[in-house]
């Protein structure tokens, strides 16, 4: 077999296409692997794992994924190794499973095609491990609901180390830019030091991460591609630069600037009337503990406005580009 | 030999072909890690949609190394990965393979064949991966693959002809080439952008805070003292990147007409504006067909700014000043956070102040606060 495959990476220039240094993350230890996951070293710390890093073929799987489920939440598993405190995602594979965040425990479906799956990936010569769970929160930010943090936890507590991964489709699209987060349960009994977020959740949403936000941690995440790739990339390229050229975000993300303003001004509301009456429970949002818990709102408020703007200020750019090119008058000469 | 395989002409009945940049970048995944792991030969299946004049290509699925067997895929391992994959991709159907390799060979007719005859798959489509193709230039490279579909000939003395397939003689197999393009959903795009512009090398940093793009994310870091308001370098980078994608696209765009310019001014003196050539003298062949190409350009351009110009132009200035208008709003916001921060430490202040002056016969004033601040 090794004689043979040496003749067909010969005949085919296989190895000038790789690099070892540049694309070591496709190889696999397993006995390497096994030898982390017996050490248990991560059980010391309940923050060990820092980093995430995903593929370039894992994270298209897994975008696209997101986003053929339109509102529907969708759910994956993720393949990989783990390289000290770093999750390495190197594959993504769907599961036959729809509307996670509405069931408890709906990943049971799933688990005889996760089985078979597996099985027929080992055989063929694959020995990847299976390394997380993925799905999908159209519209509402990348953290973990309470069902979520349930999920999670169950994982880590019989597949440790295991890490959930959420994309929001909507964000991506209306951003233009991939909506991601990755994230570890903490123990039962453990007290994390304040824990700060600046995602913006919807209003409907909002007691739903209020109530699990110190429940677990997010994850520092990276991605990366191939020798390989680049090379295909910058082939792609000759054929993707014109779009870029000719689109106008400022007019095709209206929509989402007008969701995102409507949201700053809701949270805005809610600010004031915490303000006015600092006694009141009734919003049901206990915030991070704090002298005045409406500091931290307008923390978050400030920085989602800020964010906006620059999108909007990235926008205004690409339309001056447009504009100079295609449409200013050609001076005289 | 092998020239042999590949049927000399194209067919109008040929289905054309749109592949999805998402199959070709795993296929580059499973390139690399065969490579990197030494394990092969790499053969995978693709799976996609057939409108009977298009054939859409949108995921693959790997036939692993251990299931190749003599230039052929284990029956019962593919059959059960088939069910599975239509399982997680009901609208999707076995409509091909793929392998590496620089032109069609033997034995890719016996896998084309198998396809063809035991999963019912009525006509595969073969993507032939090519690195060879990565030796040319990037700037003007094509995309390293051809695509071909099985056709099984009859050689008669009036030369090839297609003729229906039948069981027991064993009619030759020809790979005949088909035309094929990109087709990118605005999701895969976006991916591939962030792709191009943020990841990094897949080098093993072992156990290390990694990546050589720390300035994206400032999640995860929740131990951390409180942040400021925003962080600066984060709203950079994002208008920072922007500008970068443009500065590339706009360089692209210089790069072709300059490419059209040095075409152009190569080209011999017409004997229709200079009087003393005639066409004998032209030397070198003119191809006329990349010329009208170039003067149809030239010739669209004068159409193509804007006709109803003037409503393009307020639409484009309402969308600026409606940016202007988000950024005072956001400054605003900005500035009553820091007010009632102000108010806040006014609040701690003024009691102390007081205090400090109880001894003292002046009026409570302005001049106090602004000695505090
Ligand atoms: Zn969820």
């Amino acid at each position: 077999m090794d004689s043979e495959w040496a003749k067909w990476e010969a005949a085919n220039g296989i190895k000038e296409l790789v690099d070892p240094t540049r694309d070591a993350l496709y190889n696999f230890d397993e006995a390497n692997q096994k030898a982390f996951k017996s050490s248990k070293v991560w059980k010391t710390d309940p923050n060990y794992f820092k980093n995430v890093r995903i593929s370039s073929s894992a994270l298209l799987k897994m975008v696209t994924h997101a986003r053929s489920g339109g509102t529907i939440e969708v759910m994956g598993l993720m393949l990989g190794a783990l390289h000290g405190d770093t999750f390495v995602v190197t594959d993504a594979v769907r599961l036959p499973v729809e509307g996670t965040e509405t069931r408890v425990n709906a990943q049971d479906e799933a688990n005889e095609f996760i089985v078979n799956y597996l099985e027929l990936l080992r055989d063929s010569g694959r020995p990847e491990n299976p390394l997380g769970w993925y799905h999908s929160h159209p519209g509402y930010g990348c953290w973990l609901s309470g069902i979520d943090v349930a999920t999670q936890a169950n994982w880590q507590n019989f597949d440790d180390p295991f890490l959930a991964v959420v994309i929001d489709p909507e964000r991506t699209m209306s951003q233009g830019k991939v909506e991601i987060g990755a994230f570890r349960t903490y123990p039962e009994n453990y007290k994390p030091e304040a824990v700060d977020s600046d995602q913006m959740i919807p209003q409907e949403k909002a007691k739903d991460f209020g109530m699990h936000y110190n429940r677990y941690y997010s994850l520092d995440v990276s991605y990366f591609k191939s020798t390989l790739d680049t090379e295909v990339l910058s082939r792609l390229w000759n054929k993707y630069w014109v779009s870029t050229l000719s689109q106008n975000p400022l007019l095709s993300n209206r929509d989402y600037t007008t969701k995102q303003i409507k949201d700053i001004a809701a949270k805005i509301t809610e600010a004031v009337t915490q303000q006015r009456e600092p006694k009141s429970m009734s919003a049901g949002v206990p915030g991070p503990i704090s002298k005045d818990p409406s500091d931290k709102d307008m923390v978050k408020i400030t920085r989602a406005s800020r964010r906006l703007d620059v999108h909007q200020q990235a926008g205004a750019i690409a339309a001056d580009v447009k504009d100079e090119i295609f449409t200013a008058p050609i001076p005289e000469k | 030999m092998a020239a042999d395989l590949v049927y000399p002409s194209t067919s109008d009945t040929s289905p054309h072909i749109l592949l999805h940049p998402l199959a070709l970048i795993a296929i580059d995944d499973h390139v690399s890690r065969s490579g990197i792991r030494r394990t092969g030969p790499i053969v995978g299946a693709l799976l996609g949609r057939n409108n009977g004049k298009e054939i859409i290509a949108e995921q693959t699925f790997e036939c692993g190394s251990k299931k190749l067997n003599g230039g052929q895929i284990d029956q019962s391992w593919f059959s059960r990965m088939v069910k599975l994959q239509s399982e997680i991709h009901p609208a999707l159907s076995l409509i091909g393979w793929y392998t590496v390799g620089s032109e069609p060979q033997p034995w890719h007719t016996g896998i084309q064949a198998q396809l063809k005859d035991s999963f019912e798959c009525d006509s595969p489509i073969f993507l032939l991966y090519q690195p060879q193709v990565f030796k040319d230039n990037a700037v003007n490279g094509r995309l390293p693959f051809s695509m071909y579909e099985g056709i099984i000939t009859q050689t008669h003395d009036d030369g090839d002809m297609d003729v229906d397939y039948k069981q027991g003689s064993v009619p030759p197999m020809k790979f005949r080439s088909i035309s094929y393009s990109l087709e990118t959903a605005p999701d895969e795009a976006i991916g591939l952008a962030d792709i191009m512009q943020g990841a990094s090398t897949a080098i093993a940093i072992a156990g290390t805070s990694s990546s050589s793009k720390e300035t994206d994310k400032s999640k995860g870091k929740a131990k951390e003292q409180p942040k400021e308001i925003f962080t600066p370098e984060e709203d950079e980078q994002t208008v920072l990147s922007s500008i970068k994608t443009k500065y590339n696209a706009v360089k692209m765009l210089q790069s072709r007409l300059d490419l059209i310019t040095a075409y152009l001014k190569a080209q011999p003196a017409s004997y229709l504006t200079d009087a003393s050539l005639s066409p004998a003298d032209s030397t070198s062949p003119i191809d006329h067909e990349v010329i009208r190409s170039i003067a149809a350009l030239a010739a669209e351009l004068q159409l193509t700014s804007p006709a109803k110009l003037v409503e393009l132009t307020k639409e484009t200035q309402q969308a600026k000043t409606d940016g202007k208008v988000l950024q005072l709003l956001a400054q605003l916001t900005e500035h009553a956070s820091d007010v009632k921060m102000l108010g806040r430490r006014v609040h701690v202040a003024e009691p102390r102040r007081r205090k400090e002056a109880a001894g003292q016969p002046s009026m409570p004033g302005l001049e106090g606060l602004n000695d505090w601040s």
